[in-house]
């Protein structure tokens, strides 16, 4: 069981026309294609596509997406709606967060927030905040602590909801 | 989650796994898929061409290095100027001899964009315009 590429990372570009409506447009890179290089090869693909569109470029993305090539059973009974919330502090004095779904009921104290003392809590924020990670809040400053986590539930959209009967 | 986008996405990728290996034991699912992207927003976008249509799209045909499969590329709001005025494709045909046409197949070429497969695109088969609804 691995995480395994696809052949190709994406090059996907936003484009509004004179209504406002916006449109896709996606070319493919081999997926050994450095991002600073991708980036430069979208940022002159821009240019040239300017000149055959009436359209207006938004911006792009460029991603590099992995799957797992034979997945492992869940835990029964899991639900990605049960979610541990963790809200960290920042390098520039804000804050960040995201949720893990299927919090593991081990890790949690009784009223639900999330237990700093567990071994494997410790293990986690160590790895979000090490000196050398790469994990950072969406401005771009860097993860330094834990500030809070928390059990948390989200609605169950209806395709994940269990069979009627 | 988010992380520096100076970060090469290899760095993103071995720390993102690293990661996964250690939330494995605290959470209840099984990890199924991983994507790391790069945003670029433009900062100053001018008005777009009067009457552009983002349902009108240039798809331009490509061979491959491979035998069978083409890339395709469908180009929103495709502008007039580069559609054929004459001859039997008049109206829906790409004018691939248009300048700005070949810079952009050219530049296609040059970056090394490929189909889906990662199968290199080579040259042009065939260009024309196609509406969206």
């Amino acid at each position: 069981m691995s995480l395994v590429n696809l052949p190709t990372a994406q090059l996907t570009f936003r484009q509004r026309d004179a209504s406002g409506s916006v449109g896709h447009y996606t070319i493919h890179v081999p997926y050994a294609t450095l991002a600073a290089v991708a980036i430069t090869a979208a940022d002159a693909l821009v240019a040239a596509v300017s000149a055959i569109t009436g359209t207006v470029n938004l911006g792009y993305e460029l991603t590099y997406a992995k799957s797992q090539n034979a997945p492992g059973t869940p835990t029964a009974g899991s639900r990605v709606e049960n979610k541990g919330q963790f809200v960290w502090l920042t390098a520039n004095g804000r804050s960040t967060q995201f949720n893990i779904p299927g919090i593991n009921d081990a890790v949690l104290l009784p009223d639900g927030r999330i237990d700093p003392t567990n071994a494997e809590i410790i293990l986690f924020v160590a790895a979000v905040t090490g000196v050398d990670a790469v994990f950072a809040s969406a401005d771009g400053s860097d993860i330094t602590a834990l500030n809070y986590g928390r059990q948390m539930f989200r609605g169950t959209r209806k395709n994940q909801a269990p069979p009627k009967g | 989650m988010h992380a520096s986008a100076a970060q090469p996405v290899t760095e993103i990728a071995a720390q993102a796994e690293a990661l996964a290996a250690i939330i494995a034991p605290i959470c209840d699912c099984e990890l199924v898929r991983s994507r790391i992207k790069y945003k670029v927003v433009q900062e100053d976008v001018p008005p777009a061409a009067i009457g552009s249509s983002v349902k009108r799209q240039g798809a331009f045909f490509f061979d491959t290095s491979d035998d069978t499969p083409i890339g395709i590329v469908s180009i929103p709001g495709i502008s007039n100027d580069v559609i054929e005025v004459a001859g039997v494709r008049v109206g829906y045909g790409i004018d691939v001899s248009n300048s700005d046409v070949v810079a952009f197949l050219d530049e296609l070429i040059a970056i090394n964009a490929t189909n889906s497969f990662g199968d290199a695109i080579t040259s042009l088969r065939d260009a024309y315009v196609q509406s969206r609804t």
